[in-house]
Formats: structure tokens, sequence, C-alpha cells
């Protein structure tokens, strides 16, 4: 599904530019459940957000479903990854004006479909992630748990073949967490391929790969203990 | 954020001057009301000139429209042009 080639990013600083990504060279089977560890600065959130086609400045090559995403103009790049790539933030990122609802149809929106095809796939989503009755409240009634829940469900709602996930229970506590693994495993199982972004060895043991990166360097690539 | 979720950044420039528009509508609509009557509680004392003079008004509402085209343009360009990952690491 995905493929990278000597990728390579770097920030421009004076005297010499400060390298964030070195040589990663790494593929992903479709399906597989990867965890991305390292120390913070090694580069993982950086990487996340090349593969999740928000960041299309760097060198070396990278291919998607046989697509070189590195020759795609940024208007084509944002269309890919609109149809292909669902992002779960630890900071959740709902947008505190709209409901629960409304944030679910959010990423729909910038589809082209029809309202009624948007409003049966909200309904589906509420049903799938036992939210049907936060649907018409907003992020700030619901609990750390529930709104990573929402993002979850927004994530996935387009059907992505790949789900990116950035320190997903960084802000939830252990049991809420556990709660948010389970559900990325079920995911998982259904079909979706996963990459996660974590500092925990609990939940990286939920994926079926670990690659790890120091200083933007690939470190090392196993499985989990 | 919705940038990061597939919008297009023409969709963002139309949302936020929306936005800005659909404010100074609301203002165009109460501030012509009030002009209106003010206008005719005023009548008996303007000289020369009319309580509700079509032209003026509709003036003030265009230049209105305009000023907001001016000030709205700005920041719904720059909320187009924002690196998603700078806004989600700023949030």
């Amino acid at each position: 599904m995905i493929r990278l080639v000597e990728l390579e990013k770097s920030v421009p600083t004076k005297p010499s530019p400060t390298w964030l990504l070195r040589r990663i060279s790494l593929t992903v089977a479709p399906g597989e459940f990867v965890s991305i560890m390292g120390p913070s600065g090694a580069g993982k959130s950086t990487l996340l957000a090349i593969l999740g086609m928000l960041d299309g400045e760097h060198g070396g090559e990278y291919w998607f479903r046989e697509q070189a995403v590195h020759r795609l103009s940024p208007k084509q790049r944002t269309a890919l990854a609109r149809e292909s790539v669902g992002f779960v933030f630890q900071q959740y990122h709902l947008l505190d004006d709209l409901t629960v609802a409304e944030n679910l149809d959010l990423p729909l929106s910038y589809r082209n479909l029809r309202s009624g095809e948007r409003a049966a796939m909200v309904a589906d989503a509420l049903d799938r992630f036992n939210i049907v009755g936060k649907k018409d409240l907003y992020p700030a009634q619901l609990s750390g748990g529930q709104q990573q829940l929402v993002a979850v469900a927004r994530a996935v709602i387009g059907n992505p073949p790949l789900l990116l996930a950035d320190e997903p229970t960084g802000n939830l506590h252990s049991e809420q967490g556990r709660e948010i693994m389970e559900l990325f495993a079920r995911l998982n199982r259904q079909g979706t391929t996963i990459i996660q972004v974590t500092h925990s060895e609990e939940n990286a043991r939920y994926g079926r790969r670990i690659i790890r990166l120091k200083d933007g360097w690939l470190a090392e690539a196993g499985v989990p203990a | 954020m919705r940038l990061a979720l597939g919008a297009a950044p023409g969709s963002l420039v139309r949302l936020v001057m929306g936005d800005a528009f659909r404010l100074v509508l609301l203002g165009i609509v109460a501030g012509l009301v009030g002009a209106v009557a003010a206008g005719r509680a005023l009548a008996s004392q303007l000289y020369e000139v009319k309580p509700a003079d079509p032209a003026i008004l509709l003036g003030s509402a265009l230049v209105l429209g305009v000023l907001t085209v001016v000030a709205s343009l700005l920041p719904a360009r720059r909320a187009a042009r924002t690196d998603p990952m700078t806004a989600l690491r700023s949030e």
C-alpha cells in the first residue's frame, strides 16, 4: 500500500538545514497495523504528516497504492488524501462550534456526495460507534474519551483505506485509552490499514510491527514483544 | 483543521468571506431600517435632504460591501494558505 524510498525532510536553518527525516525507506502492506515509536524530536509526527499527505515538501519517493505521491501537485495530493486517509490526533481537533453529527459530516462535505448520502453515512457512523444519543451535543459537552471516539468516527466515516493516528491516547486516562486501542484493533481486523505514532509500548503491542525512529533515521523495525 | 480534513483552499476563502458577508448583510439591513426610521423622525428638521434618499442608502450599502471584501479577503487568503500541520500544532 505504502512504499517510501529514501524519504528525506529538512527545514531551512542557518548555517545548514536541519534534517527531520533521513533516508527513510519502508513499505506498509494493506491491512497492516504499524506503530511508529521513538523519542521526542525523532521525526515521528513529521513522518506521519508526510504519510497523511499533509506535507508534500520532502525529498525521496512516496508511493501510495502505486501512485507517485511525490509527483502530485498540492491540489492532486489533497484530493488523494481526502479519499484515502483518515487522521486521528492527540488533541482530538473536533470543531467546537459544530455538533457531533456536524463534525462527522465535515469530511464528507468536502467530497462529491449528495446530501442524502452524507446523512445516511453520518447516521451509520453514529450507530456504529454507539454515539446516536450524543449527535446533537457539542464537543465541550463530551468527555475526552467520547471526543476521541467521535474523532475516530470522523476519521473513518468515509471508509478510507488508511488510518493515521498521532498519539491517539495521549490525552486519555488508561481505561479510555484501552477502549480507543481496542477500537483501532477492531477497525484493523475489518481491513483498515493503521499507522500510529505512540510513546506507549502497551499501545504499540496492538500493532503487528514497530518502526523505531531516532534523530530522523530509521533506527530499527521489528515485531512487538 | 478543515484543510487537514480535505477542504480545498478555495472553499476556505468562501467560508471566511461568507461569514463576513452574513454579518455585514445583517448590519446593512438593520442600518437601512434604522436610517429610514430616523429619516422619517427627523424629516421636519431636514433642509434640501430627502429623509430616505435611495441613492445615498444604496451607496452606503455598496461602500460597506466593498469594505467587507477588502477586509475579509486578506484573512480568508491567509487561512487558505495555512500549512495544516502548523495550524494543528499551534492549536
